[in-house]
């Protein structure tokens, strides 16, 4: 029996593509307006591909706006403080998991409970606090401020939970001391967990805007947002060169986003965590 | 197992452990709680070292600013509306995409596009996008015959357009979820559904939107506790919060005491206003999931 496509099916599909085309959009004018003069972008009536294609606006930006200097910055950030977290939480979610002391539940709920506290409310004082300790300006404020990641610390335990105690046991009987069990058992058991917590993190600490621009002084120091954001002020109407600037932002995200989408999503929802 | 065979190592992880994590709890969430608290009862200036106390004047002072009045109102109707359309669209796209064959990573992997790229380039898109003279936004107004609107120039439209973009850039966040709760749904439901000759819409209304109200509750809070605080769109996309204070908005405002007129004290006021109002929705989130 041939079976009919049916007309709901159809207007389903329109209208994704619709949609499609209203997400995509802004994409596209982005990385095309990057290619096209100041002149172009503001011509009316408005042309959607360059005339004349031209990189001048990347030329101009790399050397204008020091991004070479932000990307690294980004990267020496992301890479530090994320492979800190990730310890931290594949510690933090062990000794909560399969690690036995008194008050373990209360103290844990004490820290999952400070996943509610927003973040005005101690960015004011933490500001205060990197002042104390001459630390405004460097990177350790924005590093030693996030050490531990109390949602990773919390994935990380429901996931370790998972892991059978006769592995730990085992382990323990041939005489391994507790960090071994830690890297030479846990470790290796916990890699789809840990990718896709990782993106998770990755993503919040690539885009973070607000701690950043706050507490970095030098431009030499600027993470990419920042930097971003300030070119901004700087050349407040010369779009071509805005425009250019979110497309080198956004692209790298972009790129690895595409290789990686089944992770990302993952890692967004933690869809992977379900035992 | 012998007594003492709770080895060193294990107590010495534990402590270590419990004691680096205490530290840092207590110097960056718990002890700025409290400082700040005490900070909203004094001229706070950590430039100059200025810690002053002044009792209730800083909260009279706010409370009685109409520009903290507007502030929360703007923060407020963006919360609202940011959040029921993250709610309403995430769930329309994911039960549409969810009962195709065909295309279906495809969309998801589009939708989804927005949520990794930076709020900052993509406020400078946008931008650019309700520019009142050049901007493609007026020019498809123009297209059907529309008259060109001035958008974030505009003190009525300009929250409106940080919610667009807001949400445009928010939707494919939500629709995750509700896939991934869609995909949890177990077929029999839908077979049984179909003995009984449900149609899509029947089915929706009485498998899929009850089965994805425990994702409704989490969606909903996450997004109302994220646009409580919104304000990189604010900074980006408006000149001191639009003409007017249209977009000013409770964070930008506290940015705008603290860090640009110096009044840390101030700013303490409307984050501990910030903080109550995220309280109150964290407990209504707890009583609803109790009840579901």
């Amino acid at each position: 029996m041939k079976k009919k496509v049916s007309i709901s099916k159809i207007i389903i599909y329109i209208f994704l593509l619709l949609g499609t085309i209203i997400i995509l959009f802004p994409f596209f004018w982005m990385f095309l307006s990057s290619f096209k003069t100041m002149e172009e972008i503001v011509a009316f009536p408005p042309t959607f591909f360059p005339e004349n294609p031209t990189i001048a606006n990347y030329i101009n930006v790399w050397s204008e706006m020091n991004f070479g200097r932000y990307f690294l910055n980004s990267v020496f950030v992301l890479v530090v403080k994320t492979l800190i977290i990730l310890y931290t939480s594949i510690l933090g979610g062990y000794v909560f998991s399969k690690l036995h002391f008194r008050f373990r539940n209360g103290i844990f709920l004490i820290v999952l409970s400070t996943m509610m506290i927003p973040v005005p409310v101690t960015i004011l004082s933490l500001y205060q606090e990197m002042v104390w300790v001459g630390w405004i300006d460097t990177y350790k404020a924005l590093i030693i401020t996030g050490v531990f990641n109390t949602f990773g610390i919390f994935v990380m335990k429901q996931f370790i939970a998972g892991i059978p105690d006769s592995l730990i046991e085992s382990a323990r009987l041939d005489g391994a001391g507790e960090f071994r069990v830690l890297h030479q058992i846990i470790f290796p058991l916990i890699k789809p967990a840990l990718s896709a917590l990782a993106i998770f993190i990755c993503l919040q600490i690539w885009n973070d805007f607000l701690w950043p621009f706050l507490v970095m002084n030098s431009d030499s120091k600027y993470t990419i947002p920042v930097g971003l954001a300030l070119f901004k002020g700087r050349f407040y109407t010369d779009y071509a060169k805005q425009l250019t600037g979110a497309a080198i932002t956004i692209l790298p995200v972009l790129v690895i986003y595409l290789f990686l989408q089944k992770q990302f999503v993952e890692g967004i929802t933690m869809s992977g965590m379900k035992e | 197992m012998k007594p003492n065979k709770k080895i060193t190592s294990q107590k010495v992880m534990i402590t270590g452990t419990l004691g680096l994590m205490a530290v840092f709890y207590l110097a960056f969430m718990i002890i700025p709680i409290i400082y700040a608290f005490v900070g909203s009862f004094c001229n706070w200036n950590p430039m100059i070292g200025q810690m002053d106390f002044v009792g209730l004047e800083n909260y009279k002072t706010m409370l009685g600013s109409t520009a903290f009045q507007k502030a929360l109102v703007n923060t407020l109707v963006f919360t609202v509306v940011v959040t029921l359309f993250r709610v309403v669209l995430g769930m329309l796209l994911a039960v549409l995409i969810d009962s195709l064959g065909f295309l279906k990573s495809f969309f998801r992997t589009v939708y989804f596009l927005p949520v990794v790229a930076s709020m900052v380039a993509i406020s400078l898109v946008w931008v650019w996008i309700f520019e009142p003279t050049s901007g493609i936004a007026n020019q498809i107004l123009g297209f059907f015959g529309g008259q060109g609107l001035g958008w974030l120039k505009d003190q009525h439209l300009a929250l409106p357009s940080i919610m667009i973009t807001t949400i445009w850039k928010d939707v494919g966040f939500s629709m995750v979820f509700y896939l991934a709760g869609l995909s949890n749904i177990s077929t029999s439901l839908y077979e049984a559904a179909d003995v009984d000759g449900a149609n899509m819409i029947q089915k929706f209304f009485k498998i899929q939107l009850p089965m994805l109200s425990s994702t409704t509750v989490l969606i909903s809070v996450t997004g109302i506790i994220s646009n409580l605080q919104m304000f990189d769109q604010v900074f980006m996309m408006t000149e001191k919060a639009g003409p007017n204070n249209a977009t000013l908005t409770a964070v930008y405002m506290l940015y705008d005491e603290a860090f640009v007129n110096y009044r840390f004290g101030n700013a303490a006021v409307i984050a501990f206003v910030i903080f109550l109002i995220t309280l109150a929705f964290s407990v209504i989130q707890m009583k609803t999931e109790k009840k579901i």
